[in-house]
């Protein structure tokens, strides 16, 4: 079937954030399986939205946007709904990457264990905080104030060097 | 943990990560190389067959040759001598394909590959074509001359009628019977067919990978 310039497009864009995809869902779902089925969720939700994506606005951006509401959406429904996904391109991008030595480093494998306890919302200001994005961004991500952020990331990091420093003594 | 310590690791995880997808989409890309490989290789035994068959037919044809030679049957002759000429230059090219298929299955180059594919399609065509344009000999092999002297003009404009259409349709094909045409239906009809469509997928295949091969 010959695929189209919007797919292709689409499907550009795909490649190029899968990682930021694969790490949203990891940080919202620890089984692999389930994750799977999680990164298609948001595939869905992103090629339905895609139409509307504004040029003025940075790919990035929306695209957290949207992939966080999926995964928190998903989180709270603790399953995620069986997909209909039809009309999406097909590509390979839901393999998913070899997991058996991502987390090799112990201290990384307390990180993610430990941004997973966080509530779902300080788990996403966490995600974005770590990815660099500035506060202007994750405010508009998460739909909050500035001030909010600054405030949350403040206590959230304190939060995990606790955590941390609990886990070491 | 200091915020450093934290986006570092956090970094670490990222590079990891790039490297695990990298790693898998060059995974992926192996297997999409090995399912054109099997692609490749479903279509040998026709090929395997066509060699076969046609160094018979090349065979008896020499025979007819010869035959019509002592015979002093020129029509025959001619006619024979024509289709024998087209089955040698189908042989040739199915030879030719046998060493494309070999050539293209221990292939590691893309676009080698890619390269090798569009001429083993464009002889395939190329095949069709002149077995299209010889479609006229099979009204004239049968004539003698006899038929000529003692034929009317009844028996004459009927066979010059069917000498005329044989002669129109393999023109027509082989004018008709090119690349710019393969999505048209007729075409599709008269050529698809199972070694169609595994050439299709390994051209699409081949395609995804010299894409994935230039963004790397």
């Amino acid at each position: 079937m010959a695929i189209n310039i919007t797919d292709q497009a689409f499907l550009e864009m795909i490649e190029q954030h899968k990682g930021m995809l694969y790490k949203v869902a990891r940080l919202y779902c620890p089984d692999a399986e389930a994750r799977r089925d999680l990164i298609q969720e948001m595939m869905v939700q992103l090629w339905r939205a895609f139409p509307k994506l504004d040029t003025q606005q940075r790919v990035s951006t929306w695209l957290y946007r949207i992939a966080l509401n999926v995964a928190i959406s998903a989180y709270r429904k603790a399953s995620t709904r069986s997909i209909v996904s039809n009309d999406l391109p097909k590509n390979e991008i839901l393999s998913a990457p070899a997991e058996a030595d991502l987390e090799e480093d112990p201290r990384l494998g307390l990180l993610m264990q430990f941004i997973a306890e966080l509530k779902e919302l300080d788990r996403a200001l966490m995600l974005l905080y770590l990815e660099e994005k500035d506060q202007q961004d994750i405010a508009d991500i998460l739909g909050i104030s500035v001030s909010n952020v600054s405030t949350r990331v403040h206590r959230v990091k304190q939060k995990l060097a606790t955590r941390f420093q609990q886990t070491t003594y | 943990m200091e915020e450093l310590d934290l986006k570092a690791l956090w970094q670490s995880y990222n590079h990891k990560l790039d490297h695990s997808i990298r790693l898998n989409q060059e995974l992926l890309m192996e297997a999409k190389m090995t399912k054109v490989r099997r692609l490749l290789s479903a279509v040998r035994p026709v090929r395997i067959f066509a060699v076969i068959t046609g160094i018979i037919w090349v065979l008896f044809l020499y025979l007819v040759l010869k035959v019509a030679w002592h015979a002093d049957n020129y029509f025959l002759l001619v006619s024979a001598g024509i289709h024998t000429l087209v089955i040698h230059i189908l042989l040739v090219i199915s030879i030719f394909h046998l060493f494309l298929i070999y050539d293209m299955r221990q292939s590691e180059f893309v676009l080698k590959t890619q390269k090798q594919l569009a001429q083993f399609r464009q002889s395939t065509l190329l095949g069709i074509r002149l077995s299209a344009l010889q479609m006229p000999v099979f009204t004239t092999f049968y004539l003698s001359e006899g038929f000529l002297i003692n034929g009317g003009p009844i028996m004459w404009t009927v066979h010059a009628a069917l000498f005329i259409s044989f002669a129109a349709v393999g023109i027509w094909a082989f004018r008709n019977f090119v690349p710019a045409n393969r999505d048209k239906k007729w075409f599709q009809f008269i050529v698809g067919d199972r070694e169609t469509e595994a050439l299709d997928k390994a051209e699409d295949l081949l395609d995804q990978i010299g894409e994935w091969e230039e963004n790397v």
